[in-house]
Formats: structure tokens, sequence, C-alpha cells
């Protein structure tokens, strides 16, 4: 048969005229019916093709194999449908957010997602390093066995104990730096027009972190740190983008302020809370240059709502409003000194105090950039879920920071659809026809939406 | 679907509504199942009802105006297909809007009520159509010439034999002087006898010499994949000249033989052959495009007869394709098959009910073997043999296979997605797998585990 083919293919791509076929040599069983055949060389070569079509065609014998082994037992439930169902639609989306919740919600009920979407979460898995954790209990004995059929998949297949999630060390006490020297240094310079002043602040801050780092540390810095600088930067006292560029002494750019400004917020705010008890108090503030003051004042703000729950909650109202008042003192013109003097009057409670404050500095001007950065660092910082008097105006705010900044409304969505309250669907739901074809409020909806069904239908244990 | 219940010769048809898997099964994509559901619990409804034949809402969207949503559940037309009426910009059918009203209804959230303005205009305008189709079907065979048609028949037959010698006298010239020189003149060389074919009333013909350089261009094998279709046209001419003498003997032969040349068949003549009975369980749903037209090819199985059956529907691009199958569900009902020798192709005529898919039957890797054998002995130019087999899925160094509990193994063309998913399905263990031969090879079309049918190409959304 496969003498046949071959000679009758040779003979096919060469042509008849040159090479015609000879059945002479073919053997059983077509080489009599070739022999039989008649006509020119060039139809007698269709017709016995057509005869060896028919038969490899139908022909067909299986091969042997040898099993393979099988997977293990599985010790958890399969989730119900209805969860399954939604960890689809979560698949389908492509967001790993929306992944991450259904899972999340599987796992806190200690049951498996069905071994269709196995291979698809480990696909989603080969971006990293490692399958998470979570994703692995998730995707039980199954998983485990289908990453180890897959090369690529192999490694993935390798944490040793699925249960243990990544638990980071609790954050330990950083050495004191003189709060007068770090806000202060400024006036070592003798000089406010020298960009130097906020460069040397910020090298001190970034001291604080050098040894010894914790993860959580570490994280908030990633948080907070500009794109263009890596948390490392900071970490090394590096700090180029605040050095003058040919490390003269030359002053930067104008047009660089008001982003450093941000920077030194971001870096106060990223500081543990542990250390603004070395900060001097008021006596400090009302010598930390007009230039930085602001920028300070909002990252002590911010650190105090980030850590709301912590230690320094209980003197947060009186630290607050004897802090405020030092800093409203100690800034000669500002924008929001209105703002201060009737809150510092009133003695508000902290909380109140913090909100209201927060939206006088971050909320004024939600389509400016300083504005607008300033919202997302204190929105990131900000415990879910947000004061209640924020989200009015962060939903207010929003198509216009998504006119100007859409990575900025695309993340705060975000961090609205993961943490906040699923009754706030209809309020993000009204503003798609503000926002247009962002996708972000699609996807912010969608994770909210599946949230909302995991709390309806897939109830936590 | 519905449920047909018989009163003294008349048919009263009460629609139940979907369940949420059957509105699932309508979506063009995984995308908009997800929206869908997500739309479906907004607050932006309004003027929403339903009665027997259709449902309808307003959905409030980006615009000023609101999308009118109107979906036709298939009585209308008496063919049980479903149509989709949506006034937003998406090209898709049915859109996210129009499943995410039908979600409201399988939910019970739409309550029964009369049409509204925006909803009957399109409803009437689909029932009219359905009318006038049924009236000019009803006239034309009335109005039909016997004679006429069989002179018209006659003439057909002797330009198709006409243009039949003269591709057979081509395919020579082809063996003559070596395929080699055929995969040089690229497209432009088939195309000319391919534009032959057509003016010779052979669309059939022209269609496969124009799928032609796909096997020229098919890799290493390409001699003896062209060889092996060049040499089956070549059959067909062969039985295309004793098609009187199959005439007579074996007339469902004449039928396959006119069936690859591209004789038209009419549906009407179809629909008036008797029908097979039986709940037909659909398997497999595959959608492709192919200019400006889209097609879609429902694989089902008899449950009582064992007779598989394929289900083709088209529609210019973006339009709606037949969407009253869905994997996963069988049809309680009749199919019409084409004449033809183990000829899968038929059209539906009257349904019952639609119930979920009952569990396949599947055969062992011999078993199938010897199945496409039976197929290809029947009807030598077979291309696609869809049928289950029981096996284990698992990849080895030279590709996928399917391995069954004989120790038995087939090759599967499976890429990525497909193994993958099988085998995670499968576990090591056997389940039942629905195959596709073709002559290229087994490829997996769909798996059925935990009493589900899963498509065989598993979910596609890819997390990023």
């Amino acid at each position: 048969m496969n003498r046949a083919r071959e000679d009758l293919t040779a003979a096919a791509i060469q042509g008849t005229a040159r090479r015609p076929p000879d059945p002479s040599d073919w053997g059983a069983p077509l080489g009599p019916i070739g022999q039989r055949l008649t006509g020119d060389p060039a139809t007698r070569l269709l017709d016995a093709a057509a005869v060896a079509t028919v038969l490899r065609r139908s022909g067909a014998r299986a091969s042997r194999i040898e099993s393979v082994p099988l997977s293990g037992r599985e010790t958890r439930a399969q989730a119900p449908p209805v969860a399954q169902r939604i960890l689809g639609d979560a698949l389908a989306s492509g967001v790993p957010v929306l992944v991450e919740a259904v899972l999340t919600r599987i796992d806190q009920r200690e049951e498996l997602c069905a071994a269709a979407y196995v291979p698809a979460l480990l696909r989603a898995a080969t971006r990293g390093r490692t399958v998470p954790p979570l994703w692995l209990r998730v995707m039980g004995e199954r998983g485990r066995w289908l990453a180890n059929q897959n090369p690529e998949w192999e490694h993935l297949a390798g944490t040793q104990d699925p249960s243990a999630a990544v638990v980071a060390p609790d954050t330990q006490a950083l050495p004191s730096p003189a709060a007068e020297g770090v806000l202060g240094a400024g006036r070592d310079g003798g000089d406010h027009e020298d960009e130097g002043f906020s460069v040397r602040a910020i090298s001190r801050i970034r001291s604080w972190f050098r040894e010894p780092l914790t993860d959580p540390a570490h994280a908030a810095l990633e948080l907070v740190i500009p794109d263009e600088l890596s948390a490392q930067d900071v970490l090394d006292g590096i700090g180029r983008p605040f050095a003058n560029r040919d490390g003269s002494g030359t002053p930067v750019d104008a047009e660089r302020r008001p982003v450093q400004a941000i920077w030194v917020c971001n870096a106060v705010a990223a500081a543990p809370l542990s250390t603004w008890d070395d900060l001097g108090g008021p006596a400090v503030l009302q010598r930390i240059p007009p230039e930085i003051a602001p920028a300070c004042w909002e990252g002590w703000a911010l650190a105090v709502l980030r850590d709301s729950g912590g230690r320094m909650q209980a003197n947060a109202g009186a630290r607050a409003t004897q802090w405020a008042r030092s800093l409203a003192d100690s800034v000669p013109v500002t924008a929001f000194a209105d703002e201060l003097t009737p809150l510092l009057a009133a003695e508000a409670r902290s909380h109140l105090f913090e909100e209201r404050l927060i939206r006088a500095l971050r909320l004024r001007d939600a389509a400016g950039r300083q504005a607008r950065t300033r919202l997302e660092g204190f929105l990131r910082f900000c415990p879910h879920p947000w004061p209640s008097m924020i989200m009015p105006d962060f939903l207010d705010a929003l198509p216009a920071i998504a006119v100007v900044d859409q990575p900025l409304a695309w993340r705060l969505l975000g961090e609205v659809a993961l943490h906040e309250p699923t009754t706030l669907l209809d309020d993000l739901a009204a503003l798609q026809p503000l926002l247009g074809g962002v996708p972000a409020i699609r996807q912010a909806i969608a994770l909210m939406s599946i949230r909302h069904q995991l709390d309806q239908e897939v109830p936590a244990p | 679907m519905g449920l047909g219940l018989s009163v003294v010769g008349y048919s009263v048809f009460v629609m139940t509504r979907w369940s949420a898997d059957q509105v699932r099964a309508l979506a063009p994509d995984h995308a908009s199942v997800a929206a869908a559901s997500v739309l479906a619990g907004l607050d932006v409804w309004s003027q929403e009802g339903c009665d027997h034949g259709a449902v309808w809402g307003r959905c409030a969207g980006r615009g000023k105006a609101p999308y009118d949503v109107v979906v036709d559940l298939g009585s209308a037309d008496g063919g049980g297909k479903s149509a989709f009426s949506c006034t937003c910009p998406s090209r898709k059918s049915p859109c996210k809007h129009a499943l995410a009203v039908l979600n409201r209804w399988s939910n019970g959230d739409v309550d029964e009520g009369p049409r509204p303005a925006f909803s009957s205009t399109w409803l009437a305008s689909r029932e009219r159509q359905a009318s006038d189709g049924a009236g000019e079907q009803g006239a034309s065979s009335a109005l039909a010439d016997p004679e006429a048609a069989e002179k018209r028949a006659a003439q057909r037959a002797d330009r198709v034999a006409d243009g039949l010698e003269e591709l057979d006298r081509w395919l020579a010239d082809q063996a003559r002087q070596g395929i080699a020189a055929m995969r040089a003149g690229g497209y432009a060389h088939v195309d000319a006898i391919a534009a032959r074919m057509v003016d010779a009333q052979a669309p059939g013909l022209a269609r496969w010499l124009r799928s032609l350089p796909t096997a020229l261009a098919s890799g290493p094998g390409w001699p003896a994949a062209v060889l092996e279709e060049l040499s089956l046209m070549r059959l067909v001419i062969r039985a295309h000249r004793r098609l009187a003498e199959f005439d007579a003997g074996d007339p469902a032969f004449a039928a396959t033989v006119r069936q690859v040349v591209g004789y038209p068949v009419a549906r009407a003549s179809v629909l008036a052959t008797p029908g097979v009975s039986d709940t037909w369980s659909a398997y497999s749903l595959r959608d492709s495009a192919l200019e400006n037209l889209t097609s879609r090819t429902v694989y089902l199985e008899g449950e009582r007869t064992g007779r598989r059956a394929v289900v083709l529907s088209f529609a210019p691009t973006g339009g709606d394709l037949d969407s009253s199958f869905a994997p996963g569900r069988a049809l309680i009902g009749e199919l019409h098959f084409y004449p033809g020798r183990e000829e899968p192709r038929a059209v539906v005529g009257r349904r019952l009910e639609t119930v979920p898919s009952l569990a396949p039957h599947p055969l062992s890797i011999d078993g199938a073997l010897d199945e496409v054998a039976r197929q290809l002995a029947a009807n030598p130019w077979t291309r696609s043999v869809p049928l289950w087999v029981a096996g284990a899925v698992h990849h080895q160094p030279a590709g996928w296979v399917l391995s069954d509990d004989a120790g038995a193994g087939l090759s599967l063309r499976a890429g990525g997605h497909d193994g993958w998913f099988g085998m995670a399905l499968s576990g090591g263990e056997s389940l039942p797998v629905f195959l596709e031969w073709s002559p290229q090879g087994w490829s997996p079309l769909a798996y059925f585990h935990e009493d589900t049918v899963h498509d065989a190409r598993g979910l596609l959304g890819v997390v990023t």
C-alpha cells in the first residue's frame, strides 16, 4: 500500500508524461487493481489514486497506548453550579480581580472549582512565577495533576504547601530620626529656591526605611512612589528624580516642584506612624518651609487615615486639632485656610475633621493634576469602605478625572468595585452614560455585580 | 422551548420560559454572557413584557434614547427559530441587551402583558414575512409546471455533464503535466476551472476546486493531499456518467453523487419526505464565516434511532442564525433528511419540546474506526463523520491522543485549548468525547463530563 501510494504520488508530482505509474511493483491490494485499469496513464493514475485514497481513509487502525496516571482523589467538594457559572463569567471577562474575587469565595467555603476551569486558571497563572496558593487550593488535585502533565505548567505545581498564604511580618520599630532635622532640612540649605531642601528632606525620610525594612512598608512604598521612581531607588537612597540633574545643586525646573511636593506627601504618608512621634509636634510644623508644609500635612493626614484602626486612632482627634492648628499658623497663604478655621473652631471629632479636611484638600479641583494625584493617594490609603462623605464627591469627580486621566479613573473604579459595598452598584451604573466607553466602568460594574451575586447566591460560610 | 399538546387534531402551543442555560447557549461569545448577566441585574429596564411568542423591554444605554429590545421566541415563524431586534449599535446577534432581557424573563422578572408599539411593529413584520413565505411556497408549488421543470432539469443535467467532461480533461492534464506545475500556478490556475464549473451549474465541484489551494499549501505532504482530492473528483465524474444507472438501481447513491456535484435540493422537497421522530440531542455547534455569509453547523444524534444528523443554517454576516439548538439541549421532534447514502444533513420539521440532552452512547476506538470505514464505503466523498468515542485524553510527545480501556489509541488533531481542556475533564479516566473524523484526522468537538456537554474549545476567555 505504501509503495503504491509513493509511486502514485511521485508520478503525480512529475507528471505521467514523464513518469507513468508502475502498478507491477505496488503489491496487494492496489497492485492487481492498478493492472486492470485501462486508459491513458493520467486517468489510470487518478483512478488508482481514488481507490488508494478511500483505502487509506477507511483503513486506519488504532495504535497501542500505555495508560496514564490518574488524577488524585479530591478532599474538597465541588462548588455549587451557580459559583461555577460566576467563575466562568469572571474568567471570560479576562479581568484578574474578578477571578480572584470568585476564587476567594470558593476557597472560603472550602470548595473546588470545576475541572473545566482548571486549564484557564493554569494558563492565567503562567504569567506569574507561581500559582497563588489560593488558586492551587481551589483547583485541588486536578490542578496539580494537570500542571504536572504540561512542561510549561510543571513549575506551577511545585508549591509545597498550598495552604500557606504569604504572611508579612509585623512592622518593626524604625530608627528615630530627629524630626526637626528632617522637616527642617530645607533650612539647612538656607535657600528655599533651591530644590536641595526637599531633596534632603526626602532623603532623610527615605532613610527611615533603610534598616530594617518590612514587607508592609515596602508595599506601601510601591503604592505611593510614582512609576518612574522604584521603591528600590527610594530604599537605596538614590532618589534621582529628586536630585539635581547634574548633581551640582543647580535648581530643577519649576514645573517639577508640584510633582515633588506630591512625592513628599507620598513618602511622608508611607512613613510608619510610629515615626511621627519623633517629629516633634506643632513646634516643628511651624518651622516647615511653606513649600513643603501642605505636602507634609497631607501625608500625615493620609497616614492617620491609613492606620485609622491602629494605635494612632485614640489620639487622632486631639493630635489632628493640635497639628492642624499649627499647620494653619505655619502656612501664611493657603487655599484651604478658610476650610480649616471653622473646623478647628468647632473642635470636630477627629474622623469628621479628617473627612472634611481631605475633601477640601483633594476634591476642590479634581481635574487638576496635583489634586487628582492626591485624590488617588488619599483613596489608596483610606481604609475601605471609604468614609461615607467621600463617596459622593468621588462619584461626582470621577467623570472629570476620566476625561483628563483615564488610567487613574480606572484604578479608582477598581478600588470601589473591589472593596465598597455592593449597594453602590446602581450608583456606578448611573455613571456609565457619563463615562461613555471607559472600559473600567464596565469592569467595575462587572466586579461589583459578581461580588453581589456571590453574596446573594454563594454566601461565605 | 414549548410544549406541544395535541387536542383532537389541534396543536396548542404553550410557551414555557427558557432556562438560564438555554439563554446562555444563544450568546455569540463568553463576553456577551458576562455583560448580559450584569445588565440583567441593573435598574435600567422599562416597558418590559412578554407573551406566548415574544419578550421585550427598553434598556437605558449610553445615548439619550433607550434601546428597544425585542426577542421573537420562535413561535411566530412556525419553525421555532428565534430572532432578535435591538436598536443598539452592536453587530453581535443576539446582543447583550437581548440576552439580558431573556435572562430577566428566564428569572421570572418579566411579566406578561400587551405588546407595546416598539415591539409590535417588528413582531408583526416577522409574522407577515412568515405568512407571506408560506403563501409563496404554496403558490409556487401550485403554479409549478411539471413538464417545464423536467425540461429545465434535463437541460441542467446536460450542462453539468458537459462541464464535468471538461473537468475530467483538466484533471488528466494536471496528472499528465505534474502537480508541481499546479502549485506554481497558484489560485489563478484553479480559479479558471472553478469558474467554469459555476457556469456548468456544478457549484459543489466549484467550491471543492476552490479549496484546492489549501491542500497545495498544506506542508510537506501536499502532493499526496492534492492527489487525493483530484482523484476523488475524477471518481465523482465517473459516477456522474452512470447517473441513470444509479437512479434506477441505487437512487440514494445517485442523490449522493448529485449532492457532491451541487445539484440543488429544495428545502420544501426535503420537508415533504417522511420525518424521523426522535429525541435529537445537540452535542456541538460550530459557526464559520465565508466572505459575507455566516454558517452554523449543529451536530445531533437521535436517542432511539442512533442516527447522526447535521443541521445547517446560513445568514448574511451579522444576521440571525438558527439559534433553536444549543449543545446540551435536545429536541423532541422530527428531522427530515436530505437524500443520499448515509446523508446526515437534515432540516427540522415538527418540533414538540426541548429537553436536556441525553447521555451519549460512545463507541470504542476500534468501533469508531469501523464506523468511519462503513460510512466511507457508503459515500467515498464523505468529509466528516461525527461520533462519540469513549477514551481518556492525554498528551504525548508526538501530540494529543485518545486512549480507551482496551489500550487502543487514536491521534487527535487538538490545539492547546481543546487538548488541555479535555485532559482536565478526563483526569486520566475515560469519558465520552465527541469527535469529528475528517480526511485530515480526528478532532474533538465536545466532551461529556458530569452530565454536561462541554464544547471542546473550552473556555476561550483568557485572564490577562
